[in-house]
């Protein structure tokens, strides 16, 4: 101990001229914060370490004896930022208060990442003589930021992938530039190369560049790799750490990259799942919407599916035409919520209401039927219902909580007013009563999903409102009138829209085709 | 454009919804509402509810059928023009009944 005893000594001499209290001293002894206090020497060769405490040591691997007479820069290597020391220095010379960060070395080479500052002790005239350093080893805590920053990162790539999954190259670009980014970032050195070799995916490559100096040479560069790997064990991919210097490759945390992996899988599978799924909703979803070649004698019908602009809304939404003996039935509906269960539901309902529209039901049977697949499947929808008479000027309409449809013509725009009654799933034995409207030649129903007219904080009216307008001043083919409201519509749900016109205008083409 | 749903419970029979009730919170809203007993005679305050979509519907449809069920019922207080025109055009005037008052402090 008497080794230690002499520095100890020559700070009491200097603090105040006379003995530190034995309490500081054992303070300073005892404090898990390093301490290490040096002569105020700015000027070459610079300050000499005259104090270290045992926390010192203990994070740097130096024993006090090592290091007393010698100066701080033994902790400094390659990797330390010559910019902090500069800032360190001015604001000594400056009489200031400094604080700072960088990478410091232990005995055996070590680097790690120091947060210190420093205090000038002064003397009576203001004049330092002595600084004193409290340091920190911040490796943990700046590992650990930068591996919650790659994972955030990760995270909102993936929420702005999902914004347009249609976009299946742009969102897994968006995703594998947001895992190099995060690799490089938690590397802190060299360029992180990411390579997706998934099966289902295919190959894909991303890179990020995090040295600001020229490159290593080849000859001394040295990869770190992690594999990108599946929760069932599955490599798609690896990210690989190239040209590094070796001292940067001490500095690389593998454990950490390899968090980044891990999440990297997550979000990457969660995307290609996402998609896979998107895809097959909207593939069941276009199988189920009518293909008719021709309309009916006597009438021109146009209609249209339009997935969410999110894509993350698709699959509740059909519609179908179908001729009975003496009407042309119209069906559009609405199965609440999206995805693969919404477009099963919505094939359910489709295939029995013209199964049971072409045995000619009664109508409350029909809403009877649907009502109780609804309750089946646990969901509901909404759905309206037009028999448009073949043999006379009119048609009737139903509704278990549609939207009502539009009737326009020559003569202008208007809802009809229907009286819906619940939607399916929640009529509990309510009869659906028709709603008769005439429907002379020329004249046209348009029915819609709410998709059409729904905008977020806008109440529902002026959207059907906008849609009357639009279709009082619309001119030409049907098929065109459609396109344009269907043009116009901005919501992020999916939409469909049908619409039939009893006796076109000799000038419209004819047959036309659904879509 | 992520939507945002609050809901508090200012008394045991009144909740209060603020926000958008859409595919999104409409789960949140449907949580919240499981957990009130089927015999209550609950009010929701809807006077900070600025949008409704078909899934906000069947939640609240969905509770109005249970509450009943269970010898409770359900009313719709403060609800703007805009919600009382989509229960109208969806059917549920009977279903969602509206109350005149808001049965809150507010």
């Amino acid at each position: 101990m008497n080794a230690d005893r002499e520095p100890l000594f020559e700070i009491d001499a200097i603090a105040d001229g006379q003995a530190l209290p034995r309490v500081l001293i054992a303070a300073l002894e005892e404090t898990s914060s390093p301490v290490c206090i040096t002569t105020a020497e700015l000027d070459a060769p610079g300050p000499t370490i005259v104090y270290v405490n045992p926390a010192y040591s203990q994070m740097t691997r130096r024993d006090r004896a090592d290091v007393i007479g010698r100066s701080p820069r033994i902790m400094q290597g390659p990797l330390t930022d010559r910019a902090v020391l500069d800032r360190l220095r001015d604001d000594l010379v400056a009489g200031r208060h400094f604080s700072g960060a960088t990478i410091n070395y232990r005995a055996d080479g070590e680097p790690f990442h120091i947060a210190w500052s420093i205090d000038a002790v002064l003397d009576e005239h203001g004049v330092a003589t002595h600084y004193v350093a409290t340091q920190r080893d911040v490796t943990a805590d700046v590992i650990a930021e930068r591996v919650r920053l790659a994972e955030e990162g990760l995270d909102i790539a993936l929420v702005d992938a999902l914004a347009s999954p249609s976009d299946t190259e742009a969102a897994l670009a968006l995703l594998l530039d947001a895992v190099a980014v995060g690799a490089g970032h938690v590397a802190g050195y060299g360029t992180a190369e990411v390579t997706l070799r998934d099966p289902t995916i295919g190959p894909r490559r991303a890179s990020f560049d995090t040295s600001s100096g020229p490159p290593a040479s080849p000859g001394d560069a040295i990869e770190v790799q992690v594999p990108i790997a599946r929760v069932d064990g599955i490599t798609i991919g690896t990210i690989t750490i190239t040209n590094l210097r070796d001292d940067e490759r001490t500095m690389i945390d593998r454990p950490s990259l390899s968090r980044v992996a891990e999440r990297a899988a997550a979000v990457i599978t969660g995307l290609a799942e996402y998609q896979r799924q998107r895809s097959t909703a909207l593939r069941l979803q276009e199988a189920m919407l009518p293909r008719v070649d021709a309309a009916p004698t006597g009438f021109s019908i146009a209609s249209r599916y339009i997935p969410g602009d999110d894509g993350v809304h698709v699959g509740g939404d059909w519609f179908d035409v179908i001729e009975t003996t003496n009407a042309l039935a119209l069906v559009v509906g609405d199965v609440s919520g999206h995805g693969i269960d919404a477009a099963t539901t919505m094939a359910r309902l489709q295939t029995l209401t013209a199964a049971e529209i072409r045995a000619e039901r009664p109508i409350d049977q029909i809403f009877d039927v649907l009502d109780r697949a609804c309750r089946d499947d646990s969901t509901m929808a909404t759905m309206a219902l037009a028999m448009i008479s073949t043999d006379s000027e009119e048609a009737r309409i139903w509704s278990a909580g549609h939207l009502p449809p539009v009737r326009f013509g020559p003569d202008g725009a208007a809802l009809v007013a229907v009286s819906p009654v619940p939607p399916l799933g929640h009529l509990r034995n309510e009869r659906p009563t028709p709603t008769t409207t005439p429907l002379p030649d020329g004249d046209a129903l348009l029915f819609f999903t709410d998709g059409l007219v729904e905008r977020r904080r806008e109440p529902l009216t002026d959207g059907l409102d906008r849609l009357c307008a639009a279709l009082a001043l619309a001119t030409g083919s049907l098929d065109d009138i459609v396109d344009s409201v269907a043009a116009s519509r901005s919501a992020e749900d999916d939409t469909a829209v049908v619409a039939v016109r009893r006796r076109p205008p000799a000038d419209e083409e004819q047959p036309l085709r659904l879509r | 454009m992520a939507a945002e749903l609050l809901v508090d419970e200012p008394s045991p029979n009144l909740l209060r919804v603020s926000g958008e009730i859409d595919t999104h919170t409409a789960p949140t809203l449907a949580e919240r509402l499981a957990e009130i007993p089927a015999h209550t005679a609950l009010g929701i305050n809807l006077a900070g509810t600025s949008f409704i979509s078909s899934a906000g519907l069947a939640v609240l449809l969905a509770a109005a059928e249970r509450l009943e069920d269970g010898g409770g019922s359900l009313r719709l207080l403060g609800a703007s023009e805009t919600v009382v025109r989509l229960i109208e055009l969806s059917g549920l005037a009977d279903r969602l009944p509206l109350a005149d008052e808001l049965g809150d402090d507010h």
